[in-house]
């Protein structure tokens, strides 16, 4: 750490528990600035592309706004009907158009044989839910399932 | 929670190998795994990252898989109203799905207007929840992130992203009956059957198409039929 920020925490008077932990000595002597730079220096944080990273802290605004919605105004808040009755029709529609193009087009094309284990991986996925009947860690248990078949068919039979 | 956290972790630990498997570079990873603490919206972003969807298209998109928590927020309003709005912004940023699913099962009311201790009860258990759960996705989100690291890509973990969401997606529908569960499934058929057939669209706007078209369908569908269609679902 610079001795001149070593000297601005001299200035700073801490609780005494506080004091005892020794929290700024520690702080003195780990070399912090040098390792932030030399992590600047590395490709680590190179391979952060500049856009990426906006619209992941922009992903992250948009689950507090969503999760708080109604929790942000003081007054009561109306939404339109129609508005409100889409919310229940937008994050199923989302998530299946996001998945089955994953799970059954390749380069923009739709598969045109079934030796592809994406295929079985999905559908030991949607047994696995519907023999436990959306019961229990369901998300987890279709995942787990899924990929039970997916990697051999994948690894094993090049599918 | 406590009796969940386990399966948030390992659920956690998948979406982290999925991320960083699938393609997305590892400091990318580490900075989604801590702050955007939604499982559904950071697996349905991953393949629009990989794909190069411009910044609009994955926000829309995950901002559409995060529309079920403004149905949340509606109801948590009365019980968090008397707290201060940041701290509101805390406790609503930290209840993902099984939270709130929990909190409601607890505490089915909330407190009436003159039983300020019982508020105080339900807020703390609503926030230390919550906080327990995030402490267990961001964690082993970032252990999954450095776990990928050592896993070649080509064993295609990546694709338990896609499963992940399929169970998401099949949960999705039997969520709660404020809207037919029918109509549910043909949002998913329509925005399945869409998402194919506009795949050609440059920039993934086939994602949004396929939501548009499917939501639109829908709402046509509840007033063609005269579906119940209550004031407000708070």
């Amino acid at each position: 750490m610079p001795a001149a920020a070593g000297e601005c925490l001299d200035q700073i008077h801490l609780p005494g528990w506080l004091q005892e932990t020794d929290l700024f000595g520690w702080l003195k002597e780990t070399d912090l600035s040098g390792w932030l730079q030399e992590l600047g220096r590395s490709d680590w944080l190179g391979a952060i592309d500049p856009l990426h990273a906006i619209t992941i802290v922009a992903m992250a605004l948009i689950t507090m706004i969503t999760r708080s919605f109604f929790l942000i105004p003081e007054r009561q808040l109306t939404l339109p009907g129609w508005a409100l009755r889409g919310l229940h029709y937008a994050p199923i529609a989302a998530v299946v158009a996001v998945i089955v193009p994953e799970i059954i087009m390749t380069q923009g094309m739709l598969i045109d044989t079934w030796k592809d284990a994406r295929i079985f991986g999905a559908l030991a996925g949607l047994l696995y839910f519907l023999v436990r009947r959306g019961r229990g860690q369901v998300v987890l248990g279709t995942m787990l399932s899924g990929m039970a078949v997916f990697l051999p068919l994948r690894l094993g039979w090049g599918w | 929670m406590a009796s969940v956290a386990p399966g948030i972790a390992a659920w956690g630990l998948m979406t982290g190998v999925a991320m960083a498997n699938a393609g997305m570079s590892q400091p990318e990873c580490v900075l989604m795994a801590l702050l955007v603490f939604a499982g559904s919206a950071q697996l349905a972003a991953i393949p629009l990252f990989v794909a190069d969807a411009p910044m609009w298209v994955i926000l829309a998109t995950a901002f559409c898989v995060n529309l079920r928590f403004i149905v949340f927020s509606a109801h948590l309003r009365a019980y968090l109203l008397a707290l201060p709005r940041a701290e509101r912004l805390i406790s609503g940023y930290l209840t993902a799905d099984l939270s709130y699913v929990q909190f409601v099962r607890r505490y089915p009311a909330p407190a009436a207007k003159g039983d300020p201790t019982t508020l105080e009860e339900q807020q703390a258990y609503l926030a230390g929840n919550g906080g327990l759960n995030w402490a267990a996705w961001v964690s082993s989100n970032l252990l999954g992130v450095l776990f990928a690291a050592s896993v070649p890509e080509s064993l295609g973990l990546g694709f338990a992203g896609i499963l992940g969401l399929l169970g998401v997606c099949l949960s999705l529908l039997g969520g709660p009956q404020t809207v037919s569960n029918g109509l549910r499934v043909v949002a998913a058929l329509a925005a399945g059957t869409c998402a194919v057939l506009a795949a050609g669209l440059p920039l993934k706007l086939n994602i949004v198409v396929a939501i548009v078209i499917a939501v639109a369908v829908c709402l046509g569908l509840e007033r063609a039929t005269g579906a119940p269609t209550p004031s407000s679902d708070g």
